[in-house]
Protein backbone atom coordinates (compact mmCIF):
# COMPACT_ATOMS: atom_id res chain seq x y z
CA UNK A 1 0.00 0.00 0.00
CA UNK A 2 2.35 2.72 -1.13
CA UNK A 3 1.28 5.98 -2.18
CA UNK A 4 3.51 6.58 -4.61
CA UNK A 5 2.12 9.89 -6.72
CA UNK A 6 3.74 12.45 -4.60
CA UNK A 7 7.25 10.73 -4.93
CA UNK A 8 6.32 10.47 -8.90
CA UNK A 9 7.85 12.98 -11.24
CA UNK A 10 6.99 11.21 -14.54
CA UNK A 11 3.11 12.76 -14.19
CA UNK A 12 2.01 15.62 -16.08
CA UNK A 13 3.22 18.90 -13.81
CA UNK A 14 0.85 21.70 -13.43
CA UNK A 15 3.17 24.51 -14.50
CA UNK A 16 3.83 22.23 -17.64
CA UNK A 17 -0.06 22.14 -18.35
CA UNK A 18 -0.47 25.76 -18.21
CA UNK A 19 2.15 26.54 -20.44
CA UNK A 20 0.52 24.49 -22.96
CA UNK A 21 -2.77 25.39 -22.67
CA UNK A 22 -1.48 29.24 -22.66
CA UNK A 23 0.39 28.37 -26.21
CA UNK A 24 -2.38 26.70 -27.37
CA UNK A 25 -4.65 29.55 -26.47
CA UNK A 26 -2.59 31.93 -28.02
CA UNK A 27 -1.98 30.33 -31.51
CA UNK A 28 -6.05 29.49 -31.28
CA UNK A 29 -7.27 33.09 -30.93
CA UNK A 30 -4.24 34.21 -33.34
CA UNK A 31 -5.43 32.32 -36.14
CA UNK A 32 -9.32 32.78 -35.19
CA UNK A 33 -8.37 36.74 -35.38
CA UNK A 34 -6.40 36.88 -38.42
CA UNK A 35 -8.29 34.37 -40.77
CA UNK A 36 -12.11 36.07 -41.29
CA UNK A 37 -14.37 33.67 -41.95
CA UNK A 38 -13.03 30.75 -40.27
CA UNK A 39 -16.39 30.48 -38.26
CA UNK A 40 -18.46 32.00 -40.72
CA UNK A 41 -20.29 28.64 -41.65
CA UNK A 42 -20.98 28.20 -37.53
CA UNK A 43 -22.60 31.55 -37.56
CA UNK A 44 -26.15 31.08 -37.06
CA UNK A 45 -27.28 33.91 -39.77
CA UNK A 46 -26.43 37.19 -38.42
CA UNK A 47 -24.42 38.07 -41.63
CA UNK A 48 -27.19 36.97 -43.74
CA UNK A 49 -30.01 39.24 -41.98
CA UNK A 50 -27.61 41.90 -42.48
CA UNK A 51 -28.40 41.97 -45.99
CA UNK A 52 -31.66 41.20 -45.59
CA UNK A 53 -32.36 44.30 -43.68
CA UNK A 54 -30.75 46.17 -46.65
CA UNK A 55 -32.31 44.72 -49.38
CA UNK A 56 -35.65 45.33 -47.59
CA UNK A 57 -34.88 48.92 -47.07
CA UNK A 58 -33.98 49.71 -50.44
CA UNK A 59 -37.15 48.35 -51.58
CA UNK A 60 -39.41 50.77 -49.28
CA UNK A 61 -37.18 53.75 -49.26
CA UNK A 62 -36.44 54.08 -53.22
CA UNK A 63 -38.68 51.76 -55.37
CA UNK A 64 -42.55 53.15 -55.46
CA UNK A 65 -43.86 49.54 -55.60
CA UNK A 66 -45.78 47.41 -58.32
CA UNK A 67 -49.64 46.79 -58.54
CA UNK A 68 -50.80 44.15 -61.17
CA UNK A 69 -54.24 43.18 -62.29
CA UNK A 70 -54.45 41.55 -65.83
CA UNK A 71 -53.26 43.82 -68.13
CA UNK A 72 -53.23 46.77 -65.85
CA UNK A 73 -50.26 47.23 -64.03
CA UNK A 74 -48.08 50.31 -62.60
CA UNK A 75 -47.02 52.14 -59.60
CA UNK A 76 -50.12 53.69 -57.92
CA UNK A 77 -50.82 50.58 -55.46
CA UNK A 78 -51.95 52.59 -53.13
CA UNK A 79 -54.78 53.11 -55.42
CA UNK A 80 -54.83 49.14 -56.31
CA UNK A 81 -54.38 47.54 -52.73
CA UNK A 82 -56.08 44.49 -54.02
CA UNK A 83 -53.66 43.89 -56.89
CA UNK A 84 -50.44 44.75 -54.93
CA UNK A 85 -47.54 43.00 -56.14
CA UNK A 86 -44.95 44.52 -54.67
CA UNK A 87 -44.78 47.11 -51.34
CA UNK A 88 -42.47 50.43 -52.01
CA UNK A 89 -43.11 53.24 -50.27
CA UNK A 90 -40.91 56.04 -52.26
CA UNK A 91 -42.56 58.52 -54.88
CA UNK A 92 -40.67 57.02 -57.66
CA UNK A 93 -37.76 55.75 -59.11
CA UNK A 94 -36.57 59.31 -59.34
CA UNK A 95 -37.21 60.66 -56.05
CA UNK A 96 -35.22 57.88 -53.92
CA UNK A 97 -35.86 58.43 -50.22
CA UNK A 98 -38.59 60.28 -50.75
CA UNK A 99 -41.68 58.72 -49.34
CA UNK A 100 -45.18 59.10 -50.34
CA UNK A 101 -47.53 60.11 -47.07
CA UNK A 102 -50.34 58.31 -49.17
CA UNK A 103 -48.64 54.93 -49.85
CA UNK A 104 -47.65 55.08 -45.92
CA UNK A 105 -51.57 55.71 -45.29
CA UNK A 106 -52.33 52.38 -47.76
CA UNK A 107 -49.93 50.37 -45.92
CA UNK A 108 -51.51 51.37 -42.65
CA UNK A 109 -54.63 50.53 -44.11
CA UNK A 110 -53.57 47.25 -45.32
CA UNK A 111 -52.74 46.27 -41.79
CA UNK A 112 -55.50 47.31 -40.32
CA UNK A 113 -56.48 43.76 -40.99
CA UNK A 114 -53.54 41.75 -39.18
CA UNK A 115 -54.18 38.65 -41.14
CA UNK A 116 -52.65 40.66 -44.07
CA UNK A 117 -49.08 40.80 -42.62
CA UNK A 118 -48.42 37.59 -44.22
CA UNK A 119 -49.25 38.81 -47.35
CA UNK A 120 -47.29 42.45 -46.46
CA UNK A 121 -44.20 40.54 -46.12
CA UNK A 122 -44.25 37.92 -48.93
CA UNK A 123 -44.95 41.49 -50.93
CA UNK A 124 -41.79 43.07 -49.68
CA UNK A 125 -39.48 40.34 -51.21
CA UNK A 126 -39.07 38.40 -47.59
CA UNK A 127 -40.33 34.67 -48.25
CA UNK A 128 -38.26 32.59 -49.70
CA UNK A 129 -36.41 29.65 -48.91
CA UNK A 130 -36.27 31.22 -45.84
CA UNK A 131 -39.17 33.28 -44.11
CA UNK A 132 -38.38 36.04 -42.56
CA UNK A 133 -39.99 39.03 -39.76
CA UNK A 134 -39.89 42.72 -40.70
CA UNK A 135 -41.01 45.59 -38.86
CA UNK A 136 -41.11 49.41 -40.02
CA UNK A 137 -41.47 52.56 -38.52
CA UNK A 138 -41.29 55.79 -39.62
CA UNK A 139 -40.96 58.69 -37.76
CA UNK A 140 -40.61 62.53 -38.38
CA UNK A 141 -37.79 64.28 -37.24
CA UNK A 142 -39.15 67.74 -35.94
CA UNK A 143 -42.35 66.22 -34.00
CA UNK A 144 -41.37 62.73 -33.47
CA UNK A 145 -44.75 61.50 -34.73
CA UNK A 146 -44.99 57.78 -35.90
CA UNK A 147 -46.20 57.58 -39.69
CA UNK A 148 -46.92 53.85 -39.10
CA UNK A 149 -49.61 51.57 -37.11
CA UNK A 150 -46.37 49.95 -35.70
CA UNK A 151 -49.33 47.67 -33.30
CA UNK A 152 -50.28 46.03 -36.51
CA UNK A 153 -46.81 44.74 -36.78
CA UNK A 154 -45.19 41.86 -35.22
CA UNK A 155 -42.86 43.08 -32.37
CA UNK A 156 -39.07 41.57 -33.01
CA UNK A 157 -37.79 38.33 -31.97
CA UNK A 158 -35.41 38.80 -28.81
CA UNK A 159 -32.13 37.37 -30.04
CA UNK A 160 -30.61 38.06 -33.86
CA UNK A 161 -32.59 40.91 -35.05
CA UNK A 162 -31.13 42.92 -37.66
CA UNK A 163 -31.86 46.65 -37.60
CA UNK A 164 -31.41 49.58 -40.32
CA UNK A 165 -32.26 53.25 -40.44
CA UNK A 166 -32.50 55.26 -43.75
CA UNK A 167 -33.01 59.04 -43.34
CA UNK A 168 -36.10 59.82 -45.55
CA UNK A 169 -38.36 62.64 -46.60
CA UNK A 170 -42.01 61.65 -46.15
CA UNK A 171 -44.20 64.05 -48.91
CA UNK A 172 -47.31 64.72 -47.23
CA UNK A 173 -48.93 65.59 -50.85
CA UNK A 174 -49.46 68.82 -52.68
CA UNK A 175 -50.52 72.48 -51.88
CA UNK A 176 -51.41 75.26 -53.87
CA UNK A 177 -48.80 78.05 -52.13
CA UNK A 178 -50.31 81.11 -51.73
CA UNK A 179 -47.42 83.73 -51.11
CA UNK A 180 -48.74 86.83 -49.54
CA UNK A 181 -46.11 88.58 -50.23
CA UNK A 182 -45.10 87.32 -53.61
CA UNK A 183 -46.58 91.54 -54.63
CA UNK A 184 -45.68 93.48 -52.01
CA UNK A 185 -47.56 96.60 -53.19
CA UNK A 186 -50.16 96.60 -51.01
CA UNK A 187 -52.65 98.34 -54.02
CA UNK A 188 -52.29 95.25 -55.21
CA UNK A 189 -53.59 93.75 -52.41
CA UNK A 190 -57.43 92.35 -51.16
CA UNK A 191 -59.16 90.48 -48.59
CA UNK A 192 -60.07 87.60 -50.25
CA UNK A 193 -58.59 84.79 -52.13
CA UNK A 194 -59.87 82.55 -54.88
CA UNK A 195 -58.95 79.55 -55.82
CA UNK A 196 -60.52 77.88 -59.14
CA UNK A 197 -60.58 74.56 -60.58
CA UNK A 198 -61.39 75.32 -64.38
CA UNK A 199 -58.67 72.53 -65.18
CA UNK A 200 -60.11 70.04 -63.58
CA UNK A 201 -61.07 67.06 -64.86
CA UNK A 202 -64.33 65.68 -64.37
CA UNK A 203 -62.72 62.86 -62.51
CA UNK A 204 -64.12 63.10 -58.81
CA UNK A 205 -60.74 64.86 -56.56
CA UNK A 206 -59.92 61.61 -54.20
CA UNK A 207 -57.41 63.77 -52.10
CA UNK A 208 -57.78 66.42 -49.79
CA UNK A 209 -57.27 69.96 -51.50
CA UNK A 210 -54.99 72.19 -49.59
CA UNK A 211 -54.00 75.72 -49.96
CA UNK A 212 -51.13 76.92 -48.19
CA UNK A 213 -51.51 80.81 -47.05
CA UNK A 214 -48.02 82.23 -45.38
CA UNK A 215 -45.73 85.33 -45.77
CA UNK A 216 -48.25 87.64 -44.61
CA UNK A 217 -47.53 91.24 -43.82
CA UNK A 218 -48.27 92.34 -40.28
CA UNK A 219 -50.51 89.83 -38.29
CA UNK A 220 -54.00 89.29 -40.00
CA UNK A 221 -57.04 87.15 -39.43
CA UNK A 222 -58.16 84.28 -41.72
CA UNK A 223 -61.87 83.99 -41.80
CA UNK A 224 -62.49 86.85 -39.80
CA UNK A 225 -66.19 86.50 -39.07
CA UNK A 226 -65.46 82.78 -38.02
CA UNK A 227 -68.48 81.48 -39.63
CA UNK A 228 -69.30 81.62 -43.98
CA UNK A 229 -66.03 83.16 -44.80
CA UNK A 230 -64.67 79.88 -46.93
CA UNK A 231 -66.87 80.00 -49.71
CA UNK A 232 -67.66 78.28 -53.01
CA UNK A 233 -68.74 78.89 -56.50
CA UNK A 234 -69.98 77.44 -59.90
CA UNK A 235 -69.35 81.13 -61.71
CA UNK A 236 -67.37 82.96 -59.61
CA UNK A 237 -70.14 85.08 -59.64
CA UNK A 238 -72.22 83.95 -56.84
CA UNK A 239 -70.69 82.77 -53.40
CA UNK A 240 -72.17 80.64 -51.08
CA UNK A 241 -71.03 78.51 -47.73
CA UNK A 242 -68.38 75.84 -48.13
CA UNK A 243 -70.03 73.92 -45.35
CA UNK A 244 -69.32 72.74 -41.75
CA UNK A 245 -65.80 73.67 -40.31
CA UNK A 246 -64.47 70.49 -38.93
CA UNK A 247 -66.21 68.25 -41.47
CA UNK A 248 -65.95 69.89 -44.88
CA UNK A 249 -62.55 71.59 -44.13
CA UNK A 250 -59.92 72.80 -41.53
CA UNK A 251 -57.35 74.76 -40.85
CA UNK A 252 -53.85 73.34 -39.57
CA UNK A 253 -51.89 76.61 -38.02
CA UNK A 254 -48.12 75.46 -38.16
CA UNK A 255 -49.06 72.21 -38.76
CA UNK A 256 -51.49 71.64 -35.71
CA UNK A 257 -54.89 71.29 -36.21
CA UNK A 258 -56.81 74.28 -34.91
CA UNK A 259 -60.29 73.82 -33.21
CA UNK A 260 -61.75 76.95 -34.38
CA UNK A 261 -61.93 78.57 -37.73
CA UNK A 262 -60.87 82.06 -37.27
CA UNK A 263 -57.22 82.21 -37.12
CA UNK A 264 -54.80 85.10 -36.67
CA UNK A 265 -51.55 84.53 -38.71
CA UNK A 266 -48.57 86.85 -38.77
CA UNK A 267 -45.31 86.47 -41.31
CA UNK A 268 -44.15 83.33 -39.70
CA UNK A 269 -47.04 81.44 -39.02
CA UNK A 270 -48.32 78.90 -42.06
CA UNK A 271 -51.41 78.07 -42.39
CA UNK A 272 -53.37 74.82 -44.49
CA UNK A 273 -56.88 75.00 -45.73
CA UNK A 274 -57.84 71.36 -46.12
CA UNK A 275 -61.00 71.15 -48.30
CA UNK A 276 -62.49 67.25 -47.85
CA UNK A 277 -63.27 65.59 -51.53
CA UNK A 278 -66.77 65.62 -50.35
CA UNK A 279 -67.24 68.95 -50.09
CA UNK A 280 -66.40 69.59 -53.50
CA UNK A 281 -70.24 69.41 -55.44
CA UNK A 282 -70.78 67.36 -58.78
CA UNK A 283 -73.79 67.61 -60.73
CA UNK A 284 -75.90 64.50 -61.85
CA UNK A 285 -73.38 63.43 -64.64
CA UNK A 286 -70.38 63.78 -63.01
CA UNK A 287 -69.06 66.77 -63.77
CA UNK A 288 -67.96 69.65 -61.52
CA UNK A 289 -69.88 72.34 -59.88
CA UNK A 290 -67.36 73.71 -57.55
CA UNK A 291 -65.79 75.70 -59.59
CA UNK A 292 -64.01 78.10 -57.45
CA UNK A 293 -63.11 78.13 -53.98
CA UNK A 294 -62.96 81.98 -52.24
CA UNK A 295 -60.86 82.57 -48.90
CA UNK A 296 -61.79 85.78 -46.95
CA UNK A 297 -59.13 87.42 -44.65
CA UNK A 298 -59.09 90.93 -43.19
CA UNK A 299 -57.68 93.84 -44.52
CA UNK A 300 -55.51 93.40 -47.17
CA UNK A 301 -53.89 89.85 -46.85
CA UNK A 302 -53.62 88.50 -50.29
CA UNK A 303 -51.80 89.48 -53.30
CA UNK A 304 -53.83 90.97 -56.10
CA UNK A 305 -56.88 89.08 -56.22
CA UNK A 306 -58.25 92.07 -57.97
CA UNK A 307 -62.15 92.06 -58.03
CA UNK A 308 -63.35 92.02 -61.12
CA UNK A 309 -63.29 87.70 -60.37
CA UNK A 310 -59.61 86.85 -61.11
CA UNK A 311 -58.48 84.04 -59.42
CA UNK A 312 -55.49 81.58 -58.86
CA UNK A 313 -55.74 78.25 -61.04
CA UNK A 314 -55.24 75.68 -58.46
CA UNK A 315 -53.60 73.17 -60.48
CA UNK A 316 -50.53 75.36 -62.30
CA UNK A 317 -50.38 79.20 -61.22
CA UNK A 318 -47.25 80.72 -62.02
CA UNK A 319 -47.86 83.07 -59.18
CA UNK A 320 -49.04 80.25 -56.58
CA UNK A 321 -47.84 77.27 -57.79
CA UNK A 322 -48.58 73.35 -56.35
CA UNK A 323 -45.81 72.22 -54.42
CA UNK A 324 -44.88 68.87 -52.37
CA UNK A 325 -44.37 68.82 -49.38
CA UNK A 326 -41.57 67.15 -47.63
CA UNK A 327 -40.85 66.76 -44.14
CA UNK A 328 -37.64 64.99 -42.86
CA UNK A 329 -37.79 61.92 -41.47
CA UNK A 330 -36.09 58.69 -40.14
CA UNK A 331 -37.35 54.97 -41.65
CA UNK A 332 -36.50 52.48 -39.14
CA UNK A 333 -36.34 48.28 -40.11
CA UNK A 334 -36.16 45.44 -37.95
CA UNK A 335 -35.73 42.10 -39.63
CA UNK A 336 -35.58 38.75 -37.87
CA UNK A 337 -36.31 35.17 -39.01
CA UNK A 338 -37.23 32.71 -36.44
CA UNK A 339 -35.76 30.17 -39.20
CA UNK A 340 -32.39 30.93 -37.89
CA UNK A 341 -32.62 31.26 -34.18
CA UNK B 1 -6.31 -5.61 -6.31
CA UNK B 2 -3.77 -2.96 -7.21
CA UNK B 3 -5.93 -0.76 -9.34
CA UNK B 4 -7.79 0.20 -6.02
CA UNK B 5 -4.70 1.57 -4.11
CA UNK B 6 -3.09 3.32 -7.25
CA UNK B 7 -4.23 6.74 -7.30
CA UNK B 8 -2.29 7.70 -10.09
CA UNK B 9 -4.48 6.71 -12.94
CA UNK B 10 -7.45 8.43 -11.61
CA UNK B 11 -5.44 11.87 -11.41
CA UNK B 12 -4.68 11.83 -15.21
CA UNK B 13 -8.18 11.36 -15.43
CA UNK B 14 -9.00 14.05 -13.70
CA UNK B 15 -6.51 16.32 -15.44
CA UNK B 16 -8.07 15.07 -19.00
CA UNK B 17 -11.80 15.84 -17.83
CA UNK B 18 -10.47 19.54 -16.78
CA UNK B 19 -8.48 20.34 -20.15
CA UNK B 20 -11.09 18.91 -21.90
CA UNK B 21 -13.93 21.09 -19.71
CA UNK B 22 -11.43 23.82 -20.44
CA UNK B 23 -11.02 23.74 -24.26
CA UNK B 24 -14.82 23.48 -24.95
CA UNK B 25 -15.51 26.23 -22.64
CA UNK B 26 -12.67 28.00 -24.65
CA UNK B 27 -13.86 27.03 -28.03
CA UNK B 28 -17.57 28.07 -26.75
CA UNK B 29 -16.57 31.35 -25.67
CA UNK B 30 -14.43 32.52 -28.73
CA UNK B 31 -17.69 31.22 -31.21
CA UNK B 32 -19.87 33.34 -29.29
CA UNK B 33 -18.07 36.28 -29.18
CA UNK B 34 -18.06 39.02 -31.78
CA UNK B 35 -14.55 38.87 -31.93
CA UNK B 36 -14.84 36.20 -35.04
CA UNK B 37 -17.21 38.27 -36.83
CA UNK B 38 -15.19 41.55 -36.97
CA UNK B 39 -14.72 41.34 -40.81
CA UNK B 40 -18.09 41.26 -41.84
CA UNK B 41 -19.83 43.20 -38.93
CA UNK B 42 -17.10 45.99 -39.67
CA UNK B 43 -18.61 45.83 -43.37
CA UNK B 44 -22.01 45.46 -42.62
CA UNK B 45 -21.37 48.50 -40.47
CA UNK B 46 -19.75 50.60 -42.65
CA UNK B 47 -22.40 49.91 -45.10
CA UNK B 48 -25.06 51.09 -42.70
CA UNK B 49 -22.82 54.61 -42.62
CA UNK B 50 -22.61 55.10 -46.04
CA UNK B 51 -26.34 54.84 -46.23
CA UNK B 52 -26.71 56.93 -43.76
CA UNK B 53 -24.27 59.92 -45.24
CA UNK B 54 -25.70 59.07 -48.56
CA UNK B 55 -29.27 59.06 -48.19
CA UNK B 56 -28.97 62.91 -45.51
CA UNK B 57 -27.39 64.43 -49.16
CA UNK B 58 -30.16 62.87 -51.15
CA UNK B 59 -33.00 64.09 -48.58
CA UNK B 60 -31.23 67.72 -48.31
CA UNK B 61 -30.74 68.00 -52.60
CA UNK B 62 -34.31 68.48 -52.93
CA UNK B 63 -35.79 70.79 -55.86
CA UNK B 64 -37.33 74.06 -54.56
CA UNK B 65 -38.95 74.34 -58.06
CA UNK B 66 -41.52 71.52 -57.27
CA UNK B 67 -41.32 70.85 -53.62
CA UNK B 68 -40.65 72.71 -49.98
CA UNK B 69 -39.67 71.88 -47.07
CA UNK B 70 -38.62 73.16 -43.68
CA UNK B 71 -35.21 71.88 -44.07
CA UNK B 72 -33.74 74.25 -46.97
CA UNK B 73 -32.34 72.78 -49.90
CA UNK B 74 -28.26 71.83 -50.22
CA UNK B 75 -27.95 73.85 -53.16
CA UNK B 76 -29.45 77.58 -51.09
CA UNK B 77 -26.88 76.85 -48.85
CA UNK B 78 -23.93 76.11 -52.16
CA UNK B 79 -25.61 79.45 -53.69
CA UNK B 80 -25.05 81.49 -50.77
CA UNK B 81 -21.58 80.16 -49.95
CA UNK B 82 -19.39 82.80 -49.46
CA UNK B 83 -16.43 81.27 -51.48
CA UNK B 84 -14.25 80.85 -48.11
CA UNK B 85 -12.97 77.82 -46.45
CA UNK B 86 -11.90 76.59 -43.14
CA UNK B 87 -8.48 75.87 -43.06
CA UNK B 88 -7.33 75.31 -39.69
CA UNK B 89 -8.82 73.60 -36.40
CA UNK B 90 -12.74 72.78 -36.39
CA UNK B 91 -15.73 74.89 -37.25
CA UNK B 92 -18.36 75.74 -39.23
CA UNK B 93 -18.85 78.97 -42.21
CA UNK B 94 -21.59 81.80 -41.34
CA UNK B 95 -24.09 80.95 -42.39
CA UNK B 96 -23.98 76.87 -42.58
CA UNK B 97 -24.93 77.16 -39.13
CA UNK B 98 -28.35 75.74 -39.91
CA UNK B 99 -26.90 73.23 -42.19
CA UNK B 100 -24.81 72.19 -39.69
CA UNK B 101 -27.87 71.83 -37.27
CA UNK B 102 -29.71 69.80 -40.29
CA UNK B 103 -26.93 66.94 -41.07
CA UNK B 104 -26.37 66.79 -37.24
CA UNK B 105 -30.57 65.69 -36.57
CA UNK B 106 -30.20 63.50 -39.14
CA UNK B 107 -27.27 61.82 -38.62
CA UNK B 108 -26.76 59.41 -35.17
CA UNK B 109 -25.05 60.84 -32.36
CA UNK B 110 -22.33 58.93 -32.27
CA UNK B 111 -21.12 59.82 -35.86
CA UNK B 112 -19.10 63.10 -36.80
CA UNK B 113 -18.41 64.76 -40.19
CA UNK B 114 -16.90 66.99 -42.29
CA UNK B 115 -18.64 68.87 -45.36
CA UNK B 116 -16.51 69.74 -48.29
CA UNK B 117 -17.22 72.35 -51.17
CA UNK B 118 -15.26 71.44 -54.34
CA UNK B 119 -15.47 72.92 -57.78
CA UNK B 120 -13.48 74.29 -60.94
CA UNK B 121 -13.03 77.67 -62.44
CA UNK B 122 -10.53 79.27 -64.39
CA UNK B 123 -7.73 79.00 -61.56
CA UNK B 124 -8.20 75.71 -61.58
CA UNK B 125 -9.27 73.13 -59.07
CA UNK B 126 -10.79 74.57 -55.66
CA UNK B 127 -11.53 71.92 -52.35
CA UNK B 128 -12.28 72.32 -48.77
CA UNK B 129 -13.97 71.90 -46.04
CA UNK B 130 -17.10 74.04 -44.75
CA UNK B 131 -17.84 72.33 -42.09
CA UNK B 132 -15.55 70.77 -39.95
CA UNK B 133 -16.04 68.52 -36.80
CA UNK B 134 -12.97 67.10 -36.43
CA UNK B 135 -10.36 64.51 -38.32
CA UNK B 136 -11.74 61.68 -40.19
CA UNK B 137 -11.00 58.58 -37.92
CA UNK B 138 -10.26 54.97 -39.74
CA UNK B 139 -12.96 53.93 -41.31
CA UNK B 140 -14.78 56.78 -42.81
CA UNK B 141 -17.20 56.85 -45.11
CA UNK B 142 -17.57 59.40 -48.08
CA UNK B 143 -20.44 60.16 -49.81
CA UNK B 144 -21.23 62.84 -52.66
CA UNK B 145 -23.68 64.76 -54.44
CA UNK B 146 -23.33 67.34 -57.63
CA UNK B 147 -24.84 70.73 -57.30
CA UNK B 148 -24.95 72.99 -60.26
CA UNK B 149 -25.54 76.92 -60.23
CA UNK B 150 -27.14 78.39 -62.89
CA UNK B 151 -27.06 82.00 -64.18
CA UNK B 152 -30.52 83.12 -63.13
CA UNK B 153 -30.31 81.50 -59.57
CA UNK B 154 -30.01 83.62 -56.52
CA UNK B 155 -26.33 83.41 -55.88
CA UNK B 156 -23.94 85.02 -53.70
CA UNK B 157 -21.67 88.02 -54.93
CA UNK B 158 -19.01 85.23 -54.70
CA UNK B 159 -20.71 83.31 -57.46
CA UNK B 160 -21.35 86.34 -59.48
CA UNK B 161 -18.22 87.37 -59.20
CA UNK B 162 -16.84 83.87 -60.34
CA UNK B 163 -19.20 84.23 -63.19
CA UNK B 164 -18.81 80.42 -64.89
CA UNK B 165 -22.50 79.47 -65.08
CA UNK B 166 -23.25 76.94 -65.14
CA UNK B 167 -21.62 76.58 -62.25
CA UNK B 168 -21.10 72.57 -61.26
CA UNK B 169 -20.12 72.38 -56.80
CA UNK B 170 -19.37 69.16 -55.81
CA UNK B 171 -20.95 67.99 -51.70
CA UNK B 172 -18.65 65.84 -50.50
CA UNK B 173 -19.99 64.77 -46.76
CA UNK B 174 -17.23 62.83 -45.00
CA UNK B 175 -19.13 60.59 -41.73
CA UNK B 176 -17.14 58.73 -39.01
CA UNK B 177 -17.86 56.80 -35.85
CA UNK B 178 -17.20 58.23 -32.70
Amino acid sequence: MGLKTLGDDGGQSNIDFMFGVGVFLVTFLYVATFIPGIFIPYQPGAIDLSSVVYRTSAILAEDPGWFSHDNVNGTAWEENINDLSRVGLADDKDHPDVLSMDKINALNGILANKSNYASVRDNMGLYGTVEYDVDVSVKLTDTGNELINTSTWPSASDYNVESIERIVMVDKGKQMFVDCNKDPNPSNKSAYFIANFNNASTVPFTKNITIRIFNTTGVNTINPGATDHVRWSRDGLTYIDLGTYGVDYFFYKNGIYSLTEQITINSTDIVELVIVPSAIQYDGMGNLLTKYIMVIGSGNMFPSSALGGKSYNYFNDPVCPQKSVYYPGIMRLEVWSDALA
Amino acid sequence: MRLLEDHRGQIYTMEGIVASLILLSVLLFILQSNSIIVPQTERSIDMKLYEKASDALICLDWNSNESWSPMPSLATYVAAWDGAYITTGTGVRPGMATLDNNIATMLPDHVQYNLNFTYFNAAGKHDGQVIVHGVPGDNSVVSTRLVTLNQNDTVSSYWTTNNRFPQVVEVKLTCWYL
